[in-house]
């Protein structure tokens, strides 16, 4: 046999050699080197999660995703942390950082001190002092950095004296609402709290500790950014877990913390969790016994739905089709009878069903406490269940008789309008094209819907242009989150002073009993139930939104996994995560 | 050559600058603010913002945009990866996208050119219906269906192999979890190589020199390998060099279904996060590689090739 002469071949071969020894290389190489497990005596058992987005730091100064929170959680010290109540039911709030309850100095609840633990430690072994919880409080608001979470202490709820002022430059240090004496805190409030507020506040990431020496270390030369968080080595931990690996955009593990106060009380070794955005493939890794929880779709919990491994999780918000009552290029949106007919003509329970979700004929969901104390739901109460109308304010008839009565008036035969909703989310897709043929039903025709898919970010940008584009939108959806514990926070967003709001709403007895209902001792639970039943009523009534949905979703966990309460979900807790335990 | 070099130097440096244009352009016209965080009072977002310069006239942003740019200045991610370089992001994920699609290009490229000698050689047999009919399934299927397929039986169904990539396994586990993702990359490839080399052939092993390689005594099969393959070789470059960069581009979806950290996801991301100084790095990324392609491509004719050296008939 005659030898290939030819040295292009040669060359050839040689190449593809080449491109396969070093493709092999790269894949034998490591990304970036995981630091050893520390403690890996400590606790029994991974945790094996998954997450839809990589982290985008461990700085909790600058974290806005939620899988980014759910991780910072386990590794953050807070001066209180919610934890499983006695006997593995409820909750409790415990003292970590704090050494007790905040003392309330006056009358009113504006002034509260804390009382800094002693004897606290970082992962490092390093001590954690009170000045570090103040380097970190004043840093999260420093005007330079302008972090993130810059509004950390200028909240819905507690807003500490002059905190904005300072974030914005407006303000020296010196008059924060925010004095260090020894080791107790003094924080000057602009509103009344109560002592879980209070604490419930003091729970959040934003207000939980940095590691000064490397926060300091990775500051820039005119100290407008630091690379805090940006790496397992520029970052120290002071949580139940610390970080020991963290390769970019694919995996993250944190393993115990040995120093951690309540260790006793952490049963798992560590959490491994893995980035991984395709549902599918997480469904075949949770069937393949290769991680512990996966949240289900809509087409999974049909094929579960009977299993009781199933847990189900209420959203914590109402999703709502926001009508923009400002429109001059369809100014029968500004009338109320079409809007209210666009409310009847919802068939909530079908859309519910087609979407996996709650049916939802109200504006605060399911999720808000109530009181605190017993654990009240809002939707539970009376006064909240009085308001809401029957049938699941469905009424075809009616819905009729408002559209014809508008169109009348209007001069018109027919309207097209456009609804914008989220790209990428197949329940709204469903719902909205389901709405657009029931609503062209019920109203003969009339009413024709163009739907238009939007990425999340671009429709809450559109939804808040109203006040410089009166025709930014005609109907869009949308959902917004609050604060779980305190029902008037999900009032917040309709009053026609707050910022940025995703829609217009404009109602003076509204924004009446909004100011009212703030200004309110904060201990007459009954008497700020009342009004913030009557607001949600008014709301209703205006019709500038239609709400249809609550969130729902449900979580597959496996049989290794015992959760520390009975629930295994509550609004307190989560899946409470950190404190579950590994059964193998 | 060198003269030819440097004017084709100079206009991919100016097609960058048009497209660092119009990426800033599109990107901060684009409605909604960076900040995802919601209670932001209005006074403090407007100083947040003016870190940016957003409160500034968008030509004057343009103008600080390109001055930081050429002072080597193109920002930290401001949501992807706080507060980190972008090129030190992009650096972070390049390896694995590299890693992936160097390995299904050397792959495809053999596999690809042997299914087209044995197409060409046996033109109209059995051996050829077979190449031929994966031809049209590889290449008219896309490679994401091959990514799903290859993880639900192999992965899922079979255990061959693990279901994800996993970055943190070392050795042959390692090995074994990036096999699929690379057969995924690799089978268009190889049917697209495997056809354009059948057709070639199959017209050249029909020509006169061919037949006088033959009547000299030359087998059909070294004939081929001695004197068509070399004829076949030129048009066959000008594909495969851009189908390293429609690889880099195809793994996006690929990446996402096998959970490589790879460059794919990176840019849905930070669009959808408005992380604006990293888009225009990634835009800028898959830019630099088009035009380079471009580049090696026009330039690689005159090396394969001595008769069509640019500048050569001039110097003739």
């Amino acid at each position: 046999m005659r030898t290939i002469r030819n040295s292009a071949w040669r060359r050839c071969a040689a190449l593809m050699m080449g491109l396969l020894v070093s493709g092999m290389l790269y894949a034998a190489g490591g990304q970036q080197a995981a630091r050893p497990a520390a403690t890996a005596e400590s606790g029994y058992g991974t945790l094996r999660l998954t997450a839809g987005r990589p982290l985008e730091t461990l700085n909790p100064h600058q974290q806005a995703a939620t899988a980014t929170a759910d991780f910072l959680r386990l590794i953050q010290g807070k001066l209180y942390r919610f934890a499983p109540g006695p006997g593995g039911t409820g909750y409790q709030i415990l003292p970590e950082i704090a050494a007790g309850e905040p003392v309330q100095v006056d009358d009113e609840g504006r002034v509260w001190q804390i009382q800094i633990r002693d004897g606290l430690q970082w992962s490092n072994g390093e001590p954690l002092t009170a000045e570090d919880v103040l380097y970190s409080w004043r840093m999260v608001m420093d005007p330079l950095l302008l972090n993130h979470r810059a509004n950390a202490f200028h909240g819905s709820q507690v807003q500490v004296v002059n905190a904005l002022a300072y974030a914005t430059g407006d303000a020296a240090w010196d008059d924060v609402g925010i004095r260090l004496d020894g080791n107790t805190f003094e924080l000057r409030l602009i509103l009344p709290v109560t002592n879980f507020m209070l604490k419930n506040f003091l729970t959040g990431l934003p207000v939980s500790v940095v590691y000064p020496p490397l926060y300091e270390a990775g500051m820039n030369a005119d100290r407008t950014q630091t690379n805090y968080g940006t790496s397992i080595d520029t970052m120290v931990s002071s949580g139940p877990f610390m970080v020991t690996n963290w390769i970019q955009g694919a995996e993250y593990t944190a393993m115990k913390n040995p120093y951690y106060l309540y260790a006793d009380r952490v049963s798992l070794a560590g959490v491994h969790t893995r980035v991984i955005s395709e549902s599918g493939t997480v469904m075949q890794l949770f069937e393949n016994g290769e991680i512990d929880f996966v949240e289900l779709s809509s087409a999974d919990f049909q094929r579960f739905r009977e299993d009781p491994r199933v847990i189900e999780v209420p959203g914590r918000s109402v999703q709502r089709i926001v009508i923009n009552l400002l429109s001059t290029e369809k100014p029968i949106l500004q009338d109320v009878r079409f809007r209210q007919a666009l409310f009847w003509a919802t068939d909530r329970a079908t859309s519910a069903r087609i979407s996996a979700t709650i049916a939802a004929n109200y504006i605060i969901p399911t999720t808000h406490v109530m009181d605190v104390t017993d654990g009240t739901l809002y939707r539970n109460t009376p006064e909240a269940r009085a308001i809401l109308t029957p049938n699941l304010g469905y009424d075809p008839q009616r819905a009729k008789e408002l559209f014809d009565a508008a169109m009348a008036d209007a001069g018109l035969d027919r309207i097209s309008l456009q609804l914008a909703y989220h790209e990428g989310v197949e329940e709204r897709r469903a719902v909205s094209e389901y709405l657009q043929e029931q609503w062209r039903e019920i109203f003969g025709g009339r009413l024709q819907i163009t739907l238009q898919a939007v990425p999340s970010s671009q429709l809450a940008a559109t939804l808040r242009a109203y006040p410089n584009d009166d025709n930014a939108f005609e109907l869009g959806w949308t959902g917004t989150g609050h604060n779980d514990f305190d029902p008037v926070s999900a009032l917040a967003h309709y009053y026609s002073g707050t910022p940025r709001r995703k829609g217009p709403y404009f109602s003076d007895e509204y924004d009446e009993l909004y100011r009212t209902v703030l200004q309110m001792p904060i201990d007459d639970t009954q008497g700020r139930l009342e009004l913030i039943a009557r607001a949600e009523e008014v709301m209703l009534r205006d019709a500038s939104f239609v709400p249809v949905n609550q969130g729902l979703s449900f979580g597959l966990v496996s049989d290794r996994v015992r959760f520390a309460t009975t629930d295994g979900w509550s609004i307190a807790l989560g899946y409470g995560w950190k404190w579950a335990a590994i059964v193998d | 050559m060198i003269k030819y070099t440097l004017q084709r130097l100079v206009a991919l440096a100016l097609t960058l600058l048009v497209i660092l244009t119009i990426a800033f352009l599109v990107i901060r016209l684009m409605p909604g603010s960076i900040y995802e965080n919601t209670e932001l009072p209005p006074r403090l977002l407007e100083t947040m913002e003016a870190k940016y310069r957003l409160n500034e006239p968008m030509i004057v942003q343009y103008a600080y945009f390109i001055r930081d740019i050429l002072g080597g200045d193109w920002g930290t991610s401001i949501a992807i990866r706080v507060n980190v370089p972008v090129w030190q992001v992009l650096y972070a994920r390049i390896p694995v996208s590299l890693q992936l699609n160097i390995v299904a290009l050397a792959i495809a490229l053999p596999v690809g050119v042997l299914a087209g000698i044995a197409a060409a050689l046996f033109q109209n047999g059995k051996v050829d219906h077979a190449i031929s009919f994966l031809v049209v399934v590889f290449v008219s299927v896309p490679s994401f269906v091959f990514a799903t397929l290859l993880q639900y039986t192999l992965g899922f169904r079979l255990g061959l192999f693990p279901i994800v990539y996993r970055a943190s396994a070392e050795g042959f586990a390692r090995y074994a979890s990036i096999v699929m993702p690379i057969a995924a990359l690799s089978l268009g490839p190889i049917a697209r190589v495997a056809r354009y080399l059948r057709g070639e052939l199959i017209e050249t092993v029909s020509s006169d020199f061919m037949l006088l390689a033959r009547t000299k005594g030359l087998s059909l099969f070294d004939a081929t390998l001695r004197h068509a393959m070399r004829n076949s070789l030129l048009p066959l470059a000008n594909i495969i060099i851009p189908m390293f960069t429609s690889i880099l581009t195809g793994s996006l979806v690929v990446e996402r279904i096998f959970a490589v950290a790879g460059v794919g996801g990176l840019l849905v991301n930070s669009l959808n996060a408005s992380d604006h100084p990293l888009t225009i790095a990634i835009l800028v990324f898959y830019s630099m590689l088009s035009l380079l392609t471009i580049l090696i491509v026009d330039l690689s004719y005159g090396l394969i090739d001595p008769r069509v050296r640019v500048g050569g008939a001039k110097n003739e």
